[in-house]
């Protein structure tokens, strides 16, 4: 079996994680942050421990760094937590964003809580700004987008976006699902509030995710409950992360995704990026003598190593199905993103997706393009 | 023994890491009030300098109990 299909969770995941997690689970398995028994506590620390390592990851205070289920959950807090504050306001998108950022959006927008635009993003960083700069209005409270296409790999130029955030005052929220742990990310580049998975590039187990938030813009809170904190008052606390954590969190996957970070960061994230790069860029290589495979890609702009493709008129659906059935796990379809499949013309057949993790090797690939010569035609080298 | 109040688990853990790096020994808790249940920290450094420390690393401290008091 190889698996291919890191960028909807990263698989295998690191064994210190798989150790930690097992750990948690025997050893720290009172509520945190609840009971003021021994258990309660250590339980607490390791779970501050895992909070402290996520904020430094992100350039981010302790206290900011709140645990979600995964980064649909963080988009969600942050964007409906946003605009609830603020009011009616005017929010914008882009054409590269998954449903996780789109839906939210298009809710609010049914419900006539917020109006929304979505910034055509062209071909190249600067076309993707100058729409982000023209669709700004009087009322637009929220820019929020993709740190990199989950479909094409696109990075969008997060540093340049904060800067004209900065300049009109607007909360930049950064969707980091597929970028986090790929590429550096952090609040000191002028994002307002990083959203990430655990599970993904971060290595943590499924059912974690994490926002950081730079605290300049105030969140109102979707969901209330208990926290552990200020228990004698009706009101929900209005301090972080309590605000954000009603119920008991995922407790061993928080302590597990914390030993994630550390793997990440123990191997770096530039080497991390070079290796599955130089993956990608192989694949891309290999398949120039196939000519029934077509590949996504965008020339004019910095990417995240994953790689879309489809074989000559197959659906995505039944090339991914051939593959699965030979050992090879990649993801066909759409993958939760229709805007980004319609804007490169893929929306009806989809695309079969390319993702490898830092565990994935060169042998993969050539293993990989042997058969895709084997089924397509092509020259093997 | 002291006990310092603060907001919520995760303050008092972080507390806990400040003092420590100030060489003060001390340890989380928690106690019940008639305001619900508080987290915190014990210690038996001078409670009003263990504050101030605690404000330069960004924590209020909401209250302090001492003795049979604290919990």
């Amino acid at each position: 079996m190889i698996y291919l299909d890191n960028a909807a969770t990263t698989y295998p995941k690191p064994v210190s994680v798989l150790h930690t997690a097992e750990k948690a689970l025997y050893d720290y398995g009172a509520n945190p942050g609840r009971s003021g028994h021994r258990l309660s506590l250590e339980t607490s620390k390791q779970v501050f421990g895992a909070r402290e390592k996520c904020a430094e990851f992100f350039g981010g205070e302790t206290e900011n760094t709140v645990f979600t289920l995964n980064c649909t959950h963080a988009i969600n807090f942050a964007v409906k937590g946003v605009c609830q504050s603020v009011g009616h306001c005017h929010v914008i998108t882009s054409d590269l964003e998954h449903n996780s950022v789109i839906r939210p959006l298009h809710a609010l927008y049914k419900q006539k809580r917020i109006s929304y635009s979505i910034a055509d993003s062209g071909n190249s960083d600067s076309e993707l700004l100058a729409s982000l700069e023209r669709l700004i209005r009087r009322d637009t409270a929220v820019i929020v987008i993709t740190a990199g296409c989950n479909v094409n790999g696109r990075i969008t130029p997060l540093s340049d976006i904060a800067a004209l955030c900065r300049r009109h005052n607007i909360c930049l929220i950064a969707d980091c699902a597929q970028a986090a742990g790929v590429i550096p990310l952090s609040l000191s580049d002028g994002i307002n509030i990083i959203c990430a998975p655990g599970h993904k590039g971060l290595y943590g187990p499924m059912g974690t995710g994490v926002l950081v938030t730079d605290g300049k813009f105030p969140l109102s809170t979707l969901i209330e409950g208990g926290t552990g904190s200020a228990s004698g008052d009706i009101n929900q606390p209005d301090f972080l992360p309590d605000s954000f954590e009603s119920g008991t969190i995922n407790t061993p996957g928080a302590i597990a995704l914390g030993r994630g970070v550390e793997f990440v960061t123990a191997k770096g994230i530039d080497r991390i990026y070079t290796h599955e790069m130089s993956l990608c860029e192989l694949f891309v290589k290999r398949c120039e003598s196939i000519k029934s495979i077509k590949l996504y890609r965008c020339e004019n702009a910095k990417s995240l190593p994953v790689v879309s493709f489809t074989a000559g008129e197959e659906t995505s659906s039944i090339t991914a199905d051939m593959l699965s059935q030979n050992g090879f796990y990649l993801r066909g379809g759409l993958h939760c993103n229709f805007l980004a499949h319609k804007k490169q013309g893929t929306l009806e057949k989809g695309t079969v997706r390319l993702a490898p993790s830092v565990f994935n090797t060169r042998t993969d690939i050539i293993k990989l393009t042997e058969l895709l010569y084997k089924k397509y035609g092509g020259k093997s080298s | 023994m002291y006990f310092i109040v603060l907001r919520s688990a995760t303050a008092a853990e972080k507390a806990r890491r400040i003092l420590s790096g100030y060489k003060i020994s001390s340890s989380t808790g928690k106690i019940t009030t008639t305001k619900g249940c508080r987290f915190g920290i014990y210690t038996e450094y001078d409670p009003d300098k263990t504050c101030r420390l605690l404000s330069l690393g960004g924590l209020n401290c909401l209250e302090i109990r001492n003795g049979g008091d604290a919990g």
